[in-house]
């Protein structure tokens, strides 16, 4: 267990020296197992691993589902979704960060990157917010957070590369993701309208929609959602596989974009090869990880921790909420896709060996890494609307945000107490 | 000399932008694959036969025509937190050791991926359905890691060019 905290801390002290993080996963992981088993096995696994993974059948998901997320962010339809949430909920105190959320919720709907969801949302919410004098941090908070809900509500990278690292059910963890995405939708609404009831000016009410305003909206919008419904109700009800739910969503995606004239062949271009160069990167750091993860499990980390845990005979949600504790700790330092990719091999097998579901135990990795998001000092989604709207001081945005992250502990919270909030859906699979 | 290094870096720069365009349009391929796959099962009874080994082969297409690419950009996912680490002569430095271990790691990675290559060669495995010799991707495969290995390689002479001065970084968290 030794070996393996020193490979963990040399992992840290490489990447923190801007080591890409797929190589220092990988050098540490190919030494730590040489040392324990001869480097002709280490190098032998590794080589075996980036053969496998590189052609897994399963992984074809990831650049399938960024090829949707990318174009429906490239084709415009981040407007719309925007106008038919503003229709319902603009005339409210607070109801343009609330049509700010609900759309950030619908956009993750088809997009699987947080980041993506935050940045784009930005330039369709942002001026109109503006527009009706909304205080900065209450606006760019309210789209901060609302992107953190790209990774929970599938599609999800996230979730792709956690089923892989614990081999549970994609699918599964998929449609585990939609009724904890919802609670956190909720959730951002109920903190948007303490913010505004605490603070009138800083959320003035819209204009009012009628009815045929709002059938006129709900029309523009009506094939992405279909989108969204056909791709995970297809999971849900068992007609696809999650790369055959992949391939079906970005071909719809295609046929969207083409039915409304918003891509050229040159742009179509430019996002296919966006997508792959983000699929290798994303693949590179995978390597590292599997590679890592095996050293890790070879040098019983794992088990270690189990043990130690049992010497102390705590509680086993103790445990797990000591383990949420670190994580939200791991948050104000680490990016996101790092602290999953460097805890999840270390923490997965004792939450497993506690008795508890992986699948839950996803979700709640995914609800910390949305806390990550937005936690200060490099809150990435922070960072990110920073870079969008320059004018902004990132002070003001992490100032804004903190009702939001305060509403993320509770469903945390809640979701870790109670498990069938996510485990519902699965179960009826 | 430099003029040397600057045509290097041109030519590539055009491989890497052929070798992006390839993946692009298997892409492409692999999304119409799985359409026609689903198509056809629940529409005409007629699935694509041996769909799984070409989603497979075109995976392997999509990440490792994207590697060479990758390695030239330096456009690997980093952890950019210090900033000590960012600017000025120790951080050129560091970054010219960072890929020297990369292009050894790569190399390494590359000999062994090549041994399964020619052992894929000579037991003569072939894919279940389609019988498709494995060793065509395994040998895609690895030479897509050396490349890789090659274009960091031009990636350091472009630096020592300029000394002092570090690349900013493209790498940028993804999720």
């Amino acid at each position: 267990m030794t070996v393996a905290l020193i490979g963990f801390a040399a992992v840290l002290i490489l990447a923190f020296m801007r080591m890409p993080l797929g190589i220092a996963l990988g050098v540490v992981g190919v030494i730590g197992f040489g040392e324990l088993s001869g480097y002709r096995a280490a190098i032998s696994n590794a080589a075996r691993l980036v053969i496998d993974s590189g052609q897994s059948y399963g992984l074809s998901v990831l650049p399938m589902f960024i090829l949707m997320g990318l174009l429906v962010e490239k084709g415009g339809m981040a407007k719309e979704l925007y106008r038919a949430a503003y229709v319902f909920l603009g005339h409210k105190k607070g109801g343009l960060s609330m049509s700010t959320i609900v759309s950030c919720g619908m956009f993750s709907a088809i997009c699987g990157s947080s980041l993506a969801t935050a940045a784009t949302m930005a330039k369709v919410s942002m001026p109109e917010m503006r527009r009706y004098k909304y205080h900065d941090s209450l606006a760019t908070a309210s789209i901060a957070a609302g992107g953190t809900l790209g990774i929970l509500i599938p599609p999800s990278v996230v979730l792709v590369i956690y089923g892989l690292m614990t081999e549970t059910s994609v699918g599964k963890l998929f449609i585990a993701g939609v009724l904890p995405g919802l609670v956190g939708v909720i959730f951002y609404l109920l903190a948007v309208k303490v913010t505004v009831t605490r603070n009138p000016d800083s959320g003035p009410a819209g204009d009012r929609s009628d009815w045929a305003e709002r059938l006129s909206a709900l029309k523009d919008v009506w094939a992405t959602l279909g989108l969204f419904l056909f791709v995970i109700g297809g999971i849900y009800v068992g007609l696809f596989t999650p790369t055959e739910a992949a391939g079906m969503g970005a071909a719809g995606a295609m046929l969207i974009a083409w039915q409304r004239k918003t891509l050229t062949i040159a742009s179509f271009m430019d996002v296919l090869r966006d997508t792959a160069a983000t699929s290798a990167k994303l693949f590179m750091v995978l390597f590292g990880a599997l590679i890592f993860s095996n050293f890790v499990n070879r040098a019983g980390l794992p088990d270690g921790l189990i043990n130690i845990v049992n010497s102390f005979d705590a509680s086993p949600m103790g445990v797990v909420f000591i383990i949420l504790l670190i994580y939200l700790l791991l948050g104000c330092v680490f990016e996101s896709l790092s602290m999953i990719l460097l805890t999840v091999p270390i923490f997965a097998p004792v939450v497993e060996g506690l008795g508890f579901d992986l699948i839950w135990f996803g979700i709640l990795v995914v609800v910390v890494t949305e806390i990550s998001l937005i936690t200060p000092p490099i809150g990435l989604n922070v960072f990110v609307l920073k870079g969008v709207l320059k004018d902004v001081a990132i002070k003001t945005i992490f100032k804004g945000v903190t009702p939001f992250w305060i509403a993320d502990i509770f469903r945390l919270t809640l979701l870790a107490l109670v498990p069938a909030i996510s485990l519902f859906l699965p179960s009826m699979m | 000399m430099f003029n040397l290094i600057a045509n290097i870096e041109r030519l590539a720069g055009s491989v890497s932008r052929f070798v992006s365009n390839a993946a692009a349009v298997i892409l492409f391929a692999l999304v119409i694959l799985t359409c026609v796959d689903v198509i056809g099962r629940y529409f005409f009874n007629a699935p694509v036969v041996g769909a799984v080994e070409l989603v497979r082969i075109c995976m392997a297409g999509i990440i490792f025509f994207s590697l060479p690419a990758l390695f030239f950009k330096e456009d690997h996912i980093i952890v950019d937190l210090i900033p000590f680490f960012r600017s000025g002569m120790l951080a050129w430095l560091l970054n010219i050791i960072i890929i020297c271990v990369s292009i050894f790691v790569a190399l390494t990675i590359a000999d062994r991926v090549f041994d399964y290559a020619i052992r894929a060669f000579e037991d003569e495995d072939v894919t279940e359905y389609l019988s498709i010799p494995r060793y065509i991707v395994v040998s895609f495969i690895t030479l897509s890691i050396y490349s890789s290995a090659l274009f960091a390689m031009v990636r350091i002479l472009a630096m020592l060019g300029k000394p002092g001065e570090v690349p900013s970084a493209d790498g940028e968290e993804t999720l």
